[in-house]
């Protein structure tokens, strides 16, 4: 089942199916890892839930969640 | 300039370790991303030859988001004739070979740079450099950026050997022939190869330097392929 990718839990993993959004957007997350295909996980989430910690391929990076919203994941 | 050659790399990846080191600079780094924000050049001479060195910006990709990539990405657009050496970070490697991926793409043909092998040996990571080289069709070197005699013998690569590599892919052919095949109207205007593929993804820089008026139009034929091409460019 796909589901956004901001809607994960805390240490959720979820493969990158989809990912909506204009090309710019598209292709800074493609330049940041973000393949069709590959498992992200959820690290941490920040307190007031606006900005998530993931893990992609073999490094963290910190996203905000109005990015995430555009990346659609299979669990 | 004959003899320039510049560093690109993504961010963090050891650019001014190597520029520092290469050149006996004094470059402020740091284990964080973002410290160079504007381009440095300076002079050498190696072996009697004079050569210049330029320590760009991080980037991760040649269409900018801050300030510090459109440095870079302008630098290497105003010289045509610079040599390249691509730095890239070895623990990072596959994010980092996106921007590779697209100085081959786009023509640049750099020289290939995989640092922090200390740390990569430290983690008993081994990288098949052979194989890389085959792939990508350009020089791959090992390094440790804050080793004098790595930096020295890659400088001494760079500058003894001209044409390094003329490696295309098949498929930015292909995209080309496509872009020629779509009858946008801007045959006319003699595009180069950089422009067109970039011209593909939208960047606003190019978009605005050709000044074209009819983009509605144009967009309307872009977007019913575009699904098309997003596949190809993964």
């Amino acid at each position: 089942m796909s589901q956004k990718l901001s809607n994960l839990k805390i240490n959720q993993q979820g493969k990158i199916i989809f990912i909506n959004g204009d090309i710019h957007l598209k292709r800074r997350l493609l330049e940041l890892g973000f393949v069709l295909g590959e498992n992200v996980k959820i690290l941490s989430i920040s307190p007031l839930k606006n900005s998530y910690l993931i893990a992609i391929k073999s490094y963290t990076l910190a996203l905000r969640k109005d990015i995430l919203e555009n990346v659609f994941v299979e669990i | 300039m004959d003899n320039l050659i510049a560093l690109v790399g993504n961010p963090n990846a050891g650019k001014s370790t190597f520029f520092n080191n290469a050149c006996m600079a004094e470059e402020h780094v740091g284990n964080w991303h973002g410290v160079t924000i504007d381009s440095k050049e300076k002079l050498i001479k190696l072996d009697g030859k004079q050569i210049a060195v330029a320590d760009l910006p991080g980037a991760y990709s040649l269409s900018p988001y801050s300030y510090e990539e459109a440095v870079t990405r302008d630098y290497l657009l105003s010289h045509k004739n610079c040599k390249i050496i691509n730095i890239i970070d070895g623990n990072n490697l596959e994010r980092n070979l996106f921007l590779t991926l697209e100085l081959i793409e786009l023509g640049f043909n750099p020289v290939l740079c995989i640092n922090m092998a200390n740390e990569l040996k430290k983690n008993h990571v081994q990288i098949d450099i052979k194989n890389l080289e085959k792939m990508l069709g350009v020089k791959v070197f090992l390094i440790n950026a804050q080793n004098k005699k790595d930096c020295k013998s890659v400088l001494n690569f760079v500058i003894y050997n001209n044409d390094i590599c003329k490696s295309n892919f098949d498929y930015v052919k292909d995209i080309l022939n496509w872009f020629d095949s779509l009858n946008l109207g801007l045959n006319d205007r003699k595009l180069t190869e950089y422009q067109k593929i970039k011209f593909l993804e939208q960047d606003e820089y190019v978009l605005d330097e050709f000044k074209i008026d009819n983009y509605e139009n144009i967009a309307k034929v872009l977007e019913s392929e575009q699904t098309a091409n997003f596949v190809i460019t993964q």
